[in-house]
């Protein structure tokens, strides 16, 4: 009797034991695809980060110019849910669900730290005339003068405008076709003295900005350009970057 | 069960009796026992249900009775007359047979279900040995019981069992030329074993009879001390008394309570520092095959704790030893007739902190995983495959393999259906074990017995090692400290599946034994790496490689392990014979085993991880995804003869032994590997299929994009080597006073190795270069004790050993070794010669108890080590060689402590029942390291010799500090137990240069282990909590960043020392160091992390029962 007792409480420990089913296929690692579609994302974030996610997943962040291009991997028929949220205080700015047969077209998104929008908003072409605008993304205590020159002298530039604060855009200047080749400079406000270091070399816009002359380029575009500062690891000193042409990333 | 059932139906019964008897008082008038008899009855009883007969007695008598009406009426009665007779005669007759019974509670007569009849009391038992007073057995000696004036004699190895009824009695053993000794006092208890070594003094006086009288407690004591003060070495072991006080359920969780023995994973041994290479197992005399193909490593947890009779670690060696070491030899020893008959069954389950709960990445099962056997899903390596590498898909020569003939190799491999790592729910560990003994005594005068044991166990293991950080091999092994997510981190899954079976059994008697020994393991073990992170070729960046890699590498193993062994000891006058025959088998196949690299790609909703075919080209391809089987199997057949002799001279016992030995092992290794590869070299579609679809792109219509397999010949090669061990050997076991003792001998060993079949699997690697060239060798050894008081030894040792390479060692097979993270390249081994010296000193304070202080010095001719070789650590020319290096020494001392706190209050029963036990080992090493060069000689012949290095370091696998402690309390019912374990730093693969050294930090663990027995002792719950502490083991390199130059002129072939030394702050040692910011990007500067991995803290429960 108490030996068949035991018995029973064995096997019963045993049976709660086995009762551990033997799986052999287990779930896959790495998804099939479904579908394959190319997609592309293109905007330009200020004054906050943004995030993506894509079905409740975060998968990247945007600040400054926002750009993917690539395809967009589908495991159902169900479409995705892609939002944009707001990183500082994670409002949901922008919600779309992308379906499987959607066209082509890229989507694009501004977002100008206040609210966000389809396009960036830009005036129209004028022969002859290149207008261009600045937005600095500088610490507030670092206005700048915008002028022109060969760099040989600052005390030979010509401005196109005085104390910019940062954060906030300048008007479109309208600049006619100069005498020669010209760069846009960085001052320090009211000072005759360069940006970084009083070093033209790193006070210089260089990602593109291109001023009409009378023997070449004679202008009618539009630029806008947002303007950061960053520390060069290498070097130890404050470059002038990124330099993005808003403009250039929302053609008409 | 029955009892205690019996025990709740009596207390019913009572209290149904106590119910009735207290209602029935209001009418009842006071019945007193002793006016029973006086009352008569008369009646006549035709066929009546007792409940009526009652009542008619009732009325007649007077006398009110208390039962159960509704029971008692549906028993009948037969018809039966009673005329005057006495009123418990009556009831005793009527109640007769019926399983009911009166009884007079309170003074009232309650009649309820009867109390079962006493049963008779089971014998007991005493057993144990008698021993002369070194510890050695004496077959044939008498024991006597004074009081029932029965004799037995002992059996060929000492022993006796005589079955009793329980008492107290006064055994006398006697045997020729030895005085006579009474012990008084033994009890027996009923169902119990009473132990009892008896140690018989030489009697050198008279031949007449001289008889010692000593009290149980006394002889016990003295035969404890004769077993510890015995041996002709420097040993340590554990008994099968010690290990049944344990919770452990193998050996492997045994081994670490043997002073100086230290065990990884309760798996791998370190024997005084010395890791696993040095130390060799033996299972009943026969030493062990491997149970991993690539390193000499033995899993001992195969074995069942209840099956091991004693485990013996020798620390020195005897010339009757038939395996070399340098560290220790572990010999477990089973049972195999059983002292008394048992069964037992266990079954338990474990939980581990990072494993329960958890995803458990593996490749796709077979059915019978679970059950350790292959349900051939992974059969995809087919007999006589060819080489397919020089395949081209553009060719138009009809002399090249065509299209269609690769296509058919394709489908006779099969398709890709099992590849691509799964999640699965990971489950509790289990494990079961049955375990039968029986003997059968063919005399009751004389021990004559046969028996057997028998064992069948399961176990399934499943757990999850963390790897938080890897920075070797051909990850990225340069951190940014300004970018923490730039690190390399994976898993090790981990699913393991064992059988176990044990049957032995045998014939003994006073003169003659032969035992059989039959032991079989399969085990299943699948361990999946899968690691994510950046290769040191492609570093983190902002492009291509912003997203790690994954790696995976899938190893499922089945492994058969059979050992057959037959031996026999013979007492033939004088002379003691003992022989034996055995044959041990292994079958490792490791079938399917996967290397896969998984590249991401960023997706607009996701990363996405692709399987992809490697880069097929017309010499051959592969590198991304590839198949592979390797085949181990090795068959070890011994035979082994000894014969002992003992003779007296001036009145001392003294042995003469000799003896032959046998080893033939033959070993063959094949290996079949299957790179999947396709020619695609644009819009490569196969990333975004699924890797198990792969099979329907094989056909080879379209050549330049399909899929297909491409093995080259060195891929499908093999291994076959045998190698032959004879010795014969004489010593002389010398009583040299009274209290010295010197045993001496030698071994002459002959040592021979062959490859039949060496085949590389490398394109490029380099050629195996050593052999050993000395055939014989002699190896002497002498052991002095004196033992200056009774229980006080001083032991001095010397003995030269032979640490023989394993077969796989000088293969010229070559593969990724997960623990080492690089490439394990076999240069050639041949044998380390050892000289082994040992002083010791060792007190018995009491029984059980032992303190200790050692001193040993090793000297290591051509040590056996692991050695990096790379200039340039972090490329993919990652290896390490296994090689001999030119000499090595030892030197360290050792503590050992093992003592009972009874002496702290003798008379506190629980102070005897702590023991407390520690040692501590300490060690220092040095090697003289050499490089193989080549070199051209006149002729333009390259001929390679060796370059010695000017400067020492430390040997392969030491560990210069262990310390282990424990505290374990052993009670009647309950036993605790708490295990502390510390191992210093380990060096853990050797180089020449500080870069290429990696060490292991210093790593502690505890374990606490809770049983309890009852049910008489024959339950047993168990709880162990093992790794409380999760600590990680750690690995590190002394990064270039530490040092830095001393000489910037150094000399021809100057060396590591000529040019650098250690930065301020820095050394050999483990130093974190800092974030050096001056050159902008954050700087690591310190040593660097190379592995550090966790293994979770286990919980684990188990139940067994002695039937």
């Amino acid at each position: 009797m108490k030996q068949k007792y035991n018995m029973v409480m064995v096997l019963m420990l045993m049976l709660s034991l086995a009762m551990q089913s033997c799986e052999r296929d287990g779930q896959l690692a790495v998804l099939p695809i479904d579908k394959l579609s190319p997609i592309e994302f293109k905007g330009f974030v200020m004054g906050d980060t943004l995030e993506q996610y894509f079905d409740g997943v975060k998968l990247r962040e945007f600040q400054g110019w926002a750009r993917f291009n690539g395809n967009i991997a589908f495991n159902s028929e169900a479409p995705v849910k892609m939002e944009l949220r707001k990183k500082s205080t994670g409002e949901v700015l922008l919600t779309q669900n992308i379906e499987r047969n959607r066209t082509e077209k890229p989507i694009t998104f501004f977002y100008d730290g206040k609210k966000l929008s389809e396009k960036y908003e830009y005036p129209a072409a004028i022969a002859d005339i290149e207008q261009i605008a600045f937005y600095f993304d500088f610490p507030a205590d670092m206005p700048v003068d915008v002028a022109y020159g060969d760099g040989s002298d600052v005390n030979s530039v010509v401005y196109l405008a005085r104390n910019v604060k940062p954060g906030e855009w300048t008007a479109f200047i309208q600049v006619p076709p100069l005498e020669g080749e010209m760069y846009v400079l960085l001052l320090k406000a009211g000072k005759k003295e360069y940006l970084i270091d009083n070093d033209v070399n790193y006070s210089v816009m260089s990602a593109g900005i291109v001023l009409p002359n009378k023997y070449g380029y004679k202008g009618g575009g539009v630029q806008s350009w947002y303007v950061g500062t960053r520390m060069d690891l290498n070097t130890n000193k404050s470059v002038l970057d990124p330099q993005s042409n808003l403009v250039a990333i929302f053609p008409r | 069960m029955k009892k205690k059932l019996t025990a709740i139906m009596r207390i019913s019964t009572v209290v149904l009796g106590l119910l009735i008897g207290f209602s029935s008082l209001i009418v009842a008038r006071e019945t007193k026992a002793q006016n029973l008899n006086e009352i008569k009855v008369t009646i006549n009883i035709k066929n009546e249900n007792m409940a009526a007969v009652l009542s008619r007695i009732e009325k007649s008598t007077g006398i009110a009775f208390s039962y159960d009406k509704n029971l008692l009426s549906k028993l009948k009665v037969p018809a039966q007359v009673y005329r005057g007779e006495s009123l418990p005669l009556v009831l005793g007759k009527l109640l007769r047979q019926t399983g009911y019974d009166y009884e007079v509670i309170n003074n009232n007569v309650v009649i309820g279900r009867s109390r079962p009849a006493p049963r008779p009391a089971e014998p007991g038992r005493i057993s144990g040995k008698v021993v002369d007073s070194k510890g050695g057995p004496l077959p044939g000696a008498s024991i006597r019981i004074l009081e029932l004036n029965q004799t037995v004699a002992n059996a060929l190895d000492g022993g006796y069992r005589i079955s009793l009824p329980p008492g107290s009695y006064t055994l006398e053993a006697s045997y020729i030329g030895f005085q006579s000794k009474k012990v008084t006092d033994v009890k027996v208890l009923s169902g119990q074993n009473t132990p009892l070594d008896i140690v018989l003094k030489e009697d050198s006086k008279s031949l007449n009879t001289v008889v010692v009288t000593s009290s149980y407690k006394k002889a016990s004591v003295e035969g404890l001390y004769a077993k510890q003060k015995n041996a002709a070495t420097v040993s340590d072991g554990i008994s099968a008394e010690q290990i049944s006080a344990t919770p452990d359920k193998n050996i492997g969780e045994t081994l670490k309570r043997i002073t100086g023995v230290s065990t990884t994973d309760n798996k791998n041994v370190v024997v005084r520092g010395a890791a696993e290479r040095y130390n060799v197992a033996q299972l009943d005399g026969v030493m062990l095959p491997s149970t991993d193909v690539q390193s000499r490593n033995f899993d001992f947890s195969l074995i069942p704790s209840n099956l091991v009779e004693s485990v013996v670690v020798s620390k020195s060696a005897t010339p009757d030893m038939n395996a070399g070491f340098g560290g220790g030899l572990i010999q477990v020893n089973t049972i195999s007739i059983p002292t008394e008959n048992f069964l037992s069954f266990s079954a338990g389950a474990s939980v581990n902190s990072r494993t329960t709960g958890q995803d458990f990445y593996g490749y796709q099962r077979g059915k019978y995983d679970y059950l350790g056997f292959d349900d051939g899903s992974r059969d995809h390596f087919p007999k006589g495959l060819k080489d397919v590498s020089t395949f081209n898909p553009k060719a138009t020569n009809p002399a090249d393999i065509k299209a269609v003939e690769v296509a058919e190799q394709n489908r006779r491999i099969g398709g890709t259906e099992r590849l691509g790592s799964r999640i699965f729910q990971s489950r509790p560990s289990q494990n079961y074990q049955f375990s039968l003994g029986r003997s059968y005594d063919l005399s009751k005068q004389v021990a004559r017995k046969i028996g057997f044991v028998g064992s069948l166990s399961y176990r399934n293991t499943q757990n999850i090692e963390n790897i938080d950080n890897i920075r070797r091999g051909t990850w990225q092994i340069i951190s940014t400290p300004d970018d923490p997510e730039n690190v390399n981190t994976g898993y090790l899954y981990n699913f393991n599946t064992t059988l176990g079976a044990l049957l032995n059994g045998g014939y003994r008697d006073g003169k003659h034994q032969i035992i059989f020994h039959n032991f079989y393991s399969r085990a299943f073990s699948e361990q999946l790496e899968r690691v994510s992170g950046w290769s040191y070729a492609n570093p983190k960046d902002d492009g291509n490689s912003k997203y790690p890699i994954i790696k995976e590498d899938d190893r499922p193993v089945f492994t058969d392990l059979l050992q057959n062994k037959v031996s026999g000891e013979h007492l033939l006058g004088r002379v003691k014979l003992d022989w034996s025959a055995a044959r041990v088998a292994t079958n490792a196949r490791e079938i399917d085993a996967i290397t896969a690299t998984l590249r991401a790609e960023e997706m607009a909703n996701k990363v996405i991880y692709k399987y992809t075919p490697g880069q097929g080209t017309v010499s051959g391809g592969g590198g991304m995804l590839e198949r592979d089987k390797f085949a181990y199997k090795e068959r070890n057949l011994t035979v082994a003869m000894n014969a002992a002799v003992d003779f007296k001279i001036a009145g001392q016992k003294q042995i003469f032994k000799t003896g032959v030995f046998y080893l033939d092992r033959h070993a063959s290794y094949e290996w079949t590997m299957l790179p999947i590869v396709s020619f695609v070299t644009v819009n490569n579609p196969y990333g975004y299929l699924p890797v198990q679809d792969y099979g329907n792109y094989m056909g080879m219509e379209h050549p330049l994009t399909d899929i297909l397999y491409m093995p080259s010949a060195f891929q499908l090669n093999r291994y076959e080597g045998k190698d032959v061990n004879k010795a014969v050997y004489a010593m002389l076991d010398n009583r040299l006073t009274k209290n010295l003792r010197l045993v001496w001998g030698g071994r002459f060993e002959y040592f021979r190795y062959d490859s039949l079949q060496n085949s590389s699997n490398m394109q490029n690697r380099p050629a195996i270069t050593l052999a050993d060239s000395v055939r014989w060798k002699f190896m002497p050894s002498a052991h002095l004790t004196y033992t200056p008081v009774n229980n006080l030894n001083v032991r001095f040792s010397y003995a030269k050993t032979a640490v023989r390479p394993s077969l796989m060692d000088n293969s010229r097979f070559s593969r990724y070794n997960t623990n080492f993270g690089r490439m394990q390249v076999n240069l050639g081994l041949e044998s380390s010669i050892i000289d082994n010296y040992d002083l010791k000193l060792e007190w018995f304070p009491g029984a059980g108890d032992i303190i200790s202080v050692g001193a040993f010095y090793k000297y290591f001719d051509k040590p056996a080590e692991f050695y990096a070789v790379n200039s340039v650590s972090g490329t993919d020319n990652l290896y390490v060689y296994t090689n001999n290096s030119d000499w090595g020494k030892i030197r360290g001392i050792e503590f050992e402590v093992r003592k009972s706190l009874g002496f702290i209050a003798p008379s506190v029963s629980l102070l005897k029942e702590i023991t407390i036990s520690g040692n501590l080992t300490l060690l220092k090493s040095e090697v003289q390291s050499r490089i193989l060069r080549t070199k051209a000689d006149d002729k333009g012949k390259d001929y390679s010799y060796y370059e010695y290095m000017k400067y020492k370091r430390p040997l392969y696998g030491q560990v210069p500090t262990v310390v282990n402690a424990g505290l374990n309390y052993t009670g009647k019912h309950l036993g605790l137990n708490l295990v502390f374990n510390y191992m210093g730093y380990k060096t853990y693969i050797t180089g020449v240069d500080p870069n290429l050294v990696e060490y292991e930090r210093p790593r502690s663990q505890i374990d606490a282990q809770a049983s309890y027995r009852f049910y008489r002792n024959k339950m047993q719950f168990k709880l162990n909590i093992s790794n409380l502490m999760d600590n990680p083991y750690r690995f590190y390199v002394n990064d270039a960043s530490t040092f830095e130059i001393k000489n910037a002129n150094p000399p021809i072939n100057s060396e590591w020392d000529d040019v650098f030394k250690y930065k301020f702050g820095f050394s050999d040692k483990f130093e974190e160091g800092y974030v050096d910011h001056s050159k902008g990007a954050g700087q690591q500067i310190g040593d660097r992390q190379t592995l550090t991995r966790y293994i979770g803290r286990s919980v684990s429960l188990s139940l067994s029962y002695n039937f």
